[in-house]
């Protein structure tokens, strides 16, 4: 009877803003962000592409508690008063630079991902004689397929260092 | 590379983005099931809400489901159903005439969209058969009559919207036979020992020359060497290669195999840990390979939704703290 409606788990409720964040008092350069109705999925994706920065000191993000449908990500920054001098002649960034760009990053990752993976859709999707025409016109080009010695699988390599493998 | 299955692999990344890439496929990918239904008649042997949840477990056809909108979100209707844009009907009439059963399956759900249909299974290799999926069975005079909605919804909700049947991931095992100790090996112990894997990762190689080396020892007496000694040899030369690394379920077996032979370090087998061997299977609702381009378009659009706005990172620029530790 007062069970919560499913869709609790994945819809923002009205007035809850989707991500806050909040300065630590105490640490210099470090926040929390607040994210509703989030999970593993954006929370572990987030903090490792965050650890790829190398400004970033430490990031982590925990799950409250499974019912409370959020997670916090922390992200602490390398303190300008170690680091002083670069701060000054370096750009300037903070947690929140930080944090958006880690989300930029991951979708240039994902736009890229999704290219390489449309072409290796059109590459075996279909039959082999599309495949072979294909091959013929990568030649020369940036796209390399490359065939394994099975004579079965396809893997194709579109910049970005994205490699796709499919089994014809 | 099926419809319904697909096998890839993607490198140079890492497990976080595998792994969410995995969860959004299974969870969060939406597609069209049936959510509401209004029995009309039922003298079935099933009760109704029995029979309503069969037909939400039901795969539809779902292609159009990125561009369809979400029930609770549509402004455009209140929820009844005769909505474009957030459901589509369907309607089920069935009655038994005859003494023989029979079986209403989900080829007898009409629906008032032709995008949206029951999946069907009739050219999939598993099922010969065009019978479609059973959803209750008649007896003489039963009948059953219903009106159903079915609307855009995810896996996170109810499992019936989700449009994967597995999504598994592994690292792809990176095998490395140390080649002088193999050849320490008899050719009876290589062949054991490659059958010791229980998946086939190796196997002999065809080319393996075999020749058969008779020795000309016949103007010799037999006593020379005594009775025992053989007038031909078959000599083999066995060479053990990597056939299909994939096929490696890290169980061990031919490490422990390597041990019990007395030969440990005779492979080395490590995880790469950038490389991840895919499998993705669809329950129909949508093409495998369409399913990966919907995670990865579901996934960029859930990381848009958490970006934190402009102003927001502005005003943290200039933030008390902030400005006192660079300007001071
Ligand atoms: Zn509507």
């Amino acid at each position: 009877m007062n069970a919560p409606d499913r869709y609790e788990r994945f819809v923002v409720p009205e007035g809850v803003k989707k991500v806050s964040y909040e300065r630590d008092t105490k640490i210099i350069n470090a926040a929390t962000f607040t994210i509703e109705r989030e999970d593993h999925t954006v929370g572990n994706i987030l903090r490792m592409q965050l650890h790829q920065d190398p400004n970033v000191l430490f990031a982590g993000y925990k799950l409250p508690h499974p019912l409370q449908y959020k997670i916090i990500v922390r992200v602490s920054f390398l303190c300008p008063l170690v680091h002083a001098i670069e701060i000054h002649t370096t750009s300037q960034s903070s947690p929140t630079q930080a944090y958006n760009q880690a989300i930029n990053d991951l979708d240039k990752e994902l736009d890229c991902l999704k290219s390489a993976f449309e072409m290796l859709v059109m590459f075996v999707g279909g039959d082999g004689e599309v495949y072979k025409q294909l091959l013929i016109q990568a030649q020369g080009t940036m796209l390399v397929p490359v065939q394994s010695w099975k004579n079965q699988r396809l893997s194709v390599c579109l910049g970005y260092g994205l490699w796709l493998t499919s089994e014809l | 590379m099926r419809d319904d299955y697909l096998k890839f692999e993607l490198r140079d990344t890492d497990a976080s983005m595998a792994n969410a890439l995995r969860r959004v496929m299974i969870a969060e990918v939406p597609t069209v099931a049936i959510d509401l239904v209004e029995i009309e008649v039922n003298s079935s042997v099933l009760n109704d809400e029995f029979i309503a949840h069969r037909l939400g477990l039901i795969p539809l056809t779902s292609e159009r489901a990125m561009a369809m909108r979400f029930s609770r979100d549509c402004d455009a209707c209140d929820g009844d159903g005769q909505c474009e844009h957030c459901s589509v009907e369907f309607h089920l009439r069935a009655r038994c005439v005859g003494d023989q059963t029979l079986d209403v399956t989900s080829k007898d759900l009409l629906s008032s969209d032709h995008t949206v249909v029951p999946v069907d299974f009739s050219d999939s290799p598993a099922g010969d058969d065009n019978r479609g999926i059973i959803i209750v069975k008649l007896r003489k005079g039963q009948e059953l009559r219903l009106r159903a909605i079915a609307r855009k919804g995810i896996g996170k909700d109810h499992a019936k919207w989700s449009p994967a049947a597995t999504v598994t991931f592994m690292y792809e095992p990176e095998i490395h036979i140390n080649e002088d100790m193999m050849e320490t090996l008899t050719p009876e112990q290589k062949k054991e020992w490659v059958e010791s894997s229980p998946t086939k990762v190796f196997d002999i190689d065809p080319n393996t020359h075999q020749s058969e080396v008779v020795f000309s020892v016949a103007h010799l007496p037999d006593k020379t060497f005594g009775k025992k000694f053989p007038r031909s040899y078959r000599l083999e030369l066995i060479v053990v290669v990597v056939v299909d690394p994939e096929a490696y379920t890290y169980d061990d077996e031919v490490i422990k195999k390597a041990e019990a032979m007395g030969k440990p370090g005779l492979v080395e087998i490590y995880p790469k840990e950038d490389s991840f061997i895919f499998t993705v299977e669809s329950t129909g609702a949508i093409k495998a390979s369409q399913l990966v381009l919907n995670a990865i378009e579901v996934l960029k659009a859930k990381l848009d939704a958490v970006r934190l706005a402009e102003d927001a990172v502005d005003a943290d620029d200039f933030g008390e703290l902030g400005a006192h530790m660079r300007g001071g």
